[in-house]
């Protein structure tokens, strides 16, 4: 079919011209920004050696920033530990919302009920937070921060990887129950391995989310616990935003969930639908 | 299993990590707004931790908080007692509330033993009287000196002095051009004068004035500055009617909503439209890249404008700037008798504008001395110096010693060898001299709980003023009355009406009195 | 297969009790909160509640600029939500197609925006939205010739700084849109479709009748998870616009985070989140047949 292949490639060309204006102009322009001396941020201009100087000035700067490490360091531990939780915590509920009906409810309205978490906004949860994590003195301290990324995201969690439990064929744990294991121990060597692939990407998105996060990062942290999003807000100070510094301190806060994220790109896509087609 | 104790191991890590490491060596740690290893007020505590480390045996940590976080996280600090800062480098706005929940300490004792050599050594009639208040309450010494903000005028010298242009100014309008202009109005006037035309010969057409106009990018502190001479009556002493600027002191009645205050904004509109047209979206440095690029005749801004005209990786301007306090007004709004007084002289306001940023010290820190070694450290002759001729320090003159002579016991050549030009040098300190020291009044600053709150709907109502012109400036103070009568109102619910107004009063001076004078 | 249904409960409820201590406490507290105030004794800092009733609710209709933030948060979360559904739904339809490499690389490059922070994006939008050196501008003033005073100003004016605001949002959750529906396409049964053609449908006629219903239920779930996180908006305008001009852009989380931290009236912050939350189980309410519906089609144990 020519017509076809000729739209096909039309729709290619389309496609390929958004992803150009999309994701690679800003790209391109935020680097080139990272750059620049300061005489140069307040200009519009693009190519390297052509028309300005390039310097590394301000990528020495911030990389040897030891609020980077801190920060750094801090979403890390921030990220991965919700991560665990939201497994250790989340999956066992995702399985029970997949495989059990829960009287006095039925395990519809208890999914409703993690559907409904993801109503409440941040910000309504992190104010009354702060000061319930001030009076028991995690106030700034990541464990603070974790309890609370592990609430946010655990709705989520419990979404994508229900998905997951829901695709495994029931025959397998029925067997596996006539062999003699108890529930718990069928869950854990039968069911787990199979849903491998859900709880990865249940993970992933989990760990991505967690890493972007703001509003709570904001309002439940003073220093010790401060995480990268914070470093690039501290972008500004009292003479505005340095574009140089934004620039630099913006791609080290985006990379690694990106580099992350490309390279198993499958699992992520997979968490994302599943968590928005099963909830 | 063998998976569970590794995931209790994590747990066990995580807790670990969320309690403190405490050893041996002290630690103090201060919050200071986050602008990093080589940015204003931030850098100078890296500059020297090291030295500073080595002189104490004590270790340093330097809390970076973003400039729009610092008030809410250092007061949440304070509040909840958590004692995560042990100093707080902070503006002198902050003051209405350290005092309001005394969370902070003052220090006369520590300088008195300071001078005894038990801590580096200050001498606080180096700091210029205008500026020593912001460092006190009630007679007693809370903050060490550190920054000094004033804002002054800078204009480019080697157009205004040319008989070119000067001749063109009398051509146009029939009278000389005003080298630097004594008023609001003649700066208006030269500047519209020049704005369009292509005075610096890059085929473009320049700009008059640039302001950094953008909503919470400090552009409310050009507003103040700008009608300070319009609204403060000088006189002898600071009673209801002269020398007050913010609130009546006898009822907390909002005086923002004055004639005098009306004519300012309007003066205000009419300055930017002689400035580029982005400018109610520019922050400090967008705003001065203009000046400093050779693109506008005028900028009124802080100290930071004349330390960075020195640096030529970002000015074209070095040695090319003259600098004066800000114009005053011929004509000053009386409200005790509701009308207009004219002066012989414009009236002057000196200018404390801005954070004067500087250290005090928690109530809460188990370190107090320490805290105050590292800022006597940093407001000594010699360091504080330094950073005042340093650009990147964001640190301003406010210090006797910062001036040359005439004016102080410091060299020329402490500028020049610093990098300034000796012209630009000159015209710098002189223009600060002539603020700190020759203004018939001074601007007074809000200093009481809720400043923070006041100040942001200021900012905000503003910004509303100079994006939409269409709104009557009568109708934009209006409305920054209402915030600020509706925020004075909850804060008196709070605390109780007659609290807040004795803090005001002391805040700013009050000589009491309400009819002196006439 | 023999259920026992009480053990289910040991699955789920640990979960159930974390998000009851973290997210329903926190909220159940707030709500009680809103009727008090402080006021402070002379002891330091120590502040004590008293009794207001809805004083502080008769607090925020009295303030404009609170109330505003209702209509700009709403107006941005619709109008953005509708444009990322649109843009996403055109460029799936455009990837569908494509060869199995054609979807991976579509996909992983339009992956991109949404795994970026938030607060990254807006302020490094703040270079790109910039007046006369933003990239936006500069291609205006250069391509276009848009002389200098007429170029939008992106940060300071309402219409315009609207726009920026809604364009990052646009940017950055478009590529949800674009991921989900590319998948459902991809999952759509063929048969139906190819019968159709047979049937002498034109193309447009397939997508309309055809494949456009199959994929309603994934359209409305997509909107309605959209529109629950845009009316959560804060980093956006925080990081691009501060907010302004004036408040203009201050979204409805902006003023509780403000109010209750810089402000420090927690009564009056409560009362906001209450509010939010009634208005969000209003919507969760109206929407909650539709949810039940969509939950039907998994399967139900």
């Amino acid at each position: 079919m020519g017509s076809g292949a000729r739209r096909r490639l039309l729709a290619n060309v389309f496609l390929a011209a958004v992803v150009f204006i999309w994701i690679i102009l800003p790209g391109v322009w935020t680097i080139c920004q990272s750059l620049k001396e300061p005489r140069d941020v307040h200009t519009l201009r693009w190519i390297p050696w052509l028309e300005y100087e390039p310097t590394f000035a301000a990528w020495r700067e911030n990389l040897g920033d030891p609020q980077l490490l801190r920060t750094l360091g801090n979403s890390v531990l921030v990220a991965s530990a919700t991560t665990v939780l939201v497994l250790v915590v989340g999956t066992p509920a995702a399985y029970g919302l997949a495989r059990f009906r829960l009287p006095p409810f039925t395990s519809r309205d208890t999914l409703l009920f993690f559907l409904s978490q993801r109503f409440l906004p941040p910000v309504v949860v992190a104010v009354p937070l702060a000061v319930a994590v001030q009076s028991v003195g995690l106030y700034d301290n990541v464990v603070g921060l974790i309890v609370a990324h592990t609430a946010f995201f655990l709705p989520l969690g419990v979404l994508i990887a229900r998905g997951a439990f829901l695709d495994i064929p029931r025959d397998l744990e029925e067997a596996a129950l006539v062999d003699g294991c108890t529930r718990v121990q069928m869950f854990v060597r039968v069911v787990l391995p199979l849903a491998l692939p859900g709880i990865a990407a249940t993970a992933l998105v989990t760990f991505g989310f967690s890493w972007n996060e703001f509003v709570a990062a904001l309002l439940l942290t003073q220093y010790r616990a401060q995480t990268l999003p914070l470093f690039v807000a501290g972008s500004e100070d009292t003479w505005g935003l340095d574009m140089a510094r934004v620039a630099v301190r913006g791609l080290i806060a985006v990379a690694p969930p990106l580099i992350v994220g490309l390279l198993v790109q499958r699992f992520v896509v997979r968490g994302l639908v599943m968590g928005a087609v099963k909830g | 299993m063998k998976r569970r104790a590794w995931l209790a191991t994590a747990l066990l890590f995580l807790l670990g990590c969320g309690g403190s490491a405490k050893d041996n060596v002290p630690t103090i740690r201060i919050a200071v707004y986050a602008s990093g290893p080589r940015g204003a007020i931030s850098g100078p505590f890296y500059y020297w931790k090291e030295q500073w480390e080595q002189e104490t045996g004590a270790k340093l940590e330097i809390a970076e908080i973003p400039f729009a976080e610092l008030h809410d996280k250092v007061f949440a600090d304070l509040r909840a007692g958590t004692a995560r800062y042990d100093g707080i480098v902070g503006p002198a706005w902050f003051y209405g509330d350290y005092i309001l929940g005394d969370y902070i300490i003052p220090i006369d004792d520590y300088i008195e033993r300071g001078t005894k050599g038990e801590f580096p050594f200050w001498d606080p009639d180096t700091v210029v009287p205008p500026l020593r208040p912001l460092h006190m309450w009630g007679g007693k010494w809370y903050g060490v000196p550190n920054d000094g903000d004033a804002h002054i005028l800078y204009y480019r010298k080697d157009i205004l002095e040319d008989p070119k242009w000067q001749e063109r100014f009398r051509r146009e309008t029939g009278h000389e051009l005003p080298v630097p202009p004594q008023t609001w109005e003649e700066l208006a006037e030269v500047a519209e004068f020049f704005h369009g035309k292509d005075w610096n010969d890059d085929g473009e057409p320049d700009f008059g004035i640039t302001m950094h106009l953008a909503v919470g990018g400090q552009g409310f502190f050009h507003y103040m500055s700008l009608s300070a001479p319009y609204v403060v009556l000088p006189g002898a002493k600071k009673d209801r009617f002269h020398n007050v600027y913010w609130l009546d002191p006898e009822t907390l009645e909002p005086l923002i909503d004055s004639p005098g205050h009306q004519r300012a904004l309007a003066m205000l509109r009419r300055l930017q439209k002689a400035g580029p047209p982005g400018q109610t979206g520019w922050q400090l440095k967008e705003a001065w890249d203009r000046f400093l690029n050779g693109k506008a005749i005028f900028c009124y801004s802080w100290g930071d404008v004349g330390s960075l005209a020195q640096d030529t990786s970002q000015s074209r301007v070095k040695g090319k700037i003259g600098c004066s306090a800000l114009p005053g007004s011929y004509e000053v709004w009386d409200r005790q008798k509701g009308e207009w007084v004219r002066f012989e002289t414009p009236n002057r306001v000196g200018n404390t504008v801005g954070g004067s940023w500087h250290g005090v010290i928690s109530r809460f820190s188990k370190h107090p001395e320490l805290v105050y070694h590292l800022f006597a450290f940093h407001a000594q002759k010699e360091v504080n110096m330094f950073h005042c001729v340093t650009g990147w320090t964001g640190i301003d003159p406010g210090r006797t010693f910062h001036f040359p002579e005439p004016y102080g016991d410091a060299s020329i050549t402490d500028y020049v060898s610093a990098g300034w030009d000796e012209n630009d040098a000159r015209e710098y300190t002189k223009a600060y001299y002539q603020n700190y020291y020759h203004a018939q009044t001074y601007l007074d600053y809000l200093r009481i709980p809720g400043t923070m709150e006041m100040w942001r709907q200021l900012d905000r109502r503003l910004h509303e003023a100079v994006v939409d012109h269409s709104i009557p400036e009568a109708e934009i103070l209006r409305r920054v009355k209402e915030d600020w009568n509706r925020i004075l109102d909850r804060l008196s619910a709070e605390l109780g009406r007659e609290r807040l107004k004795r803090l005001y009063q002391q805040s700013i001076g009050y000589e009491g009195g309400s009819a002196e004078g006439d | 297969m023999a259920r026992r249904d009480s053990q289910g409960w040991l699955f789920v409820l640990p979960a159930v009790i974390w998000l009851l201590a973290v997210n329903v406490g926190p909220a159940v507290y707030m709500v009680g909160h809103s009727f008090f105030a402080p006021r402070y004794s002379e002891e330091r800092g120590a502040s004590v509640r008293r009794w207001v009733g809805l004083e502080n609710y008769r607090r925020f209709f009295a303030e404009d600029q609170l109330v505003h933030s209702i209509w700009f948060t709403v107006g941005v979360a619709v109008v953005s939500v509708a444009a990322e559904l649109a843009l996403g739904l055109l460029f799936a339809v455009m990837a569908w197609r494509a060869t199995a490499f054609g979807i991976r690389l579509w996909r992983g490059l339009f992956a991109v925006p949404m795994l970026m922070a938030p607060v990254a994006v807006a302020y490094l939008a703040t270079t790109v939205f910039a007046h006369e050196v933003g990239v936006i501008n500069g291609l205006l003033h250069r391509l276009l010739g848009v002389p200098f005073e007429s170029l939008p100003r992106w940060r300071s004016d309402r219409f315009w700084a609207t726009l920026a605001v809604i364009l990052v949002e646009v940017w950055q959750w478009t590529p949800f849109c674009f991921i989900v529906f590319l998948a459902a396409l991809a999952a759509q049964p063929e048969d139906l479709r190819e019968a159709a053609l047979v049937d002498g449908a034109g193309e447009w006629q397939v997508f309309w009748h055809v494949t456009l219903p199959c994929l309603r239920p994934v359209l409305l779930t997509v909107l309605l998870l959209r529109l629950i996180e845009a009316l959560k908006l804060f980093d956006v305008p925080y990081g691009l616009t501060r907010g302004g001009p004036g408040t203009w852009t201050q979204t409805y989380s902006m003023w509780i985070k403000e109010v209750a931290f810089t402000r420090y009236d927690m009564g009056l912050a409560s009362a906001m989140s209450t509010m939010l939350l009634l208005a969000l189980t209003a919507l969760g309410i109206a929407v909650l047949p539709l949810l039940r519906k969509q939950l039907a089609i998994s399967e139900e144990p």
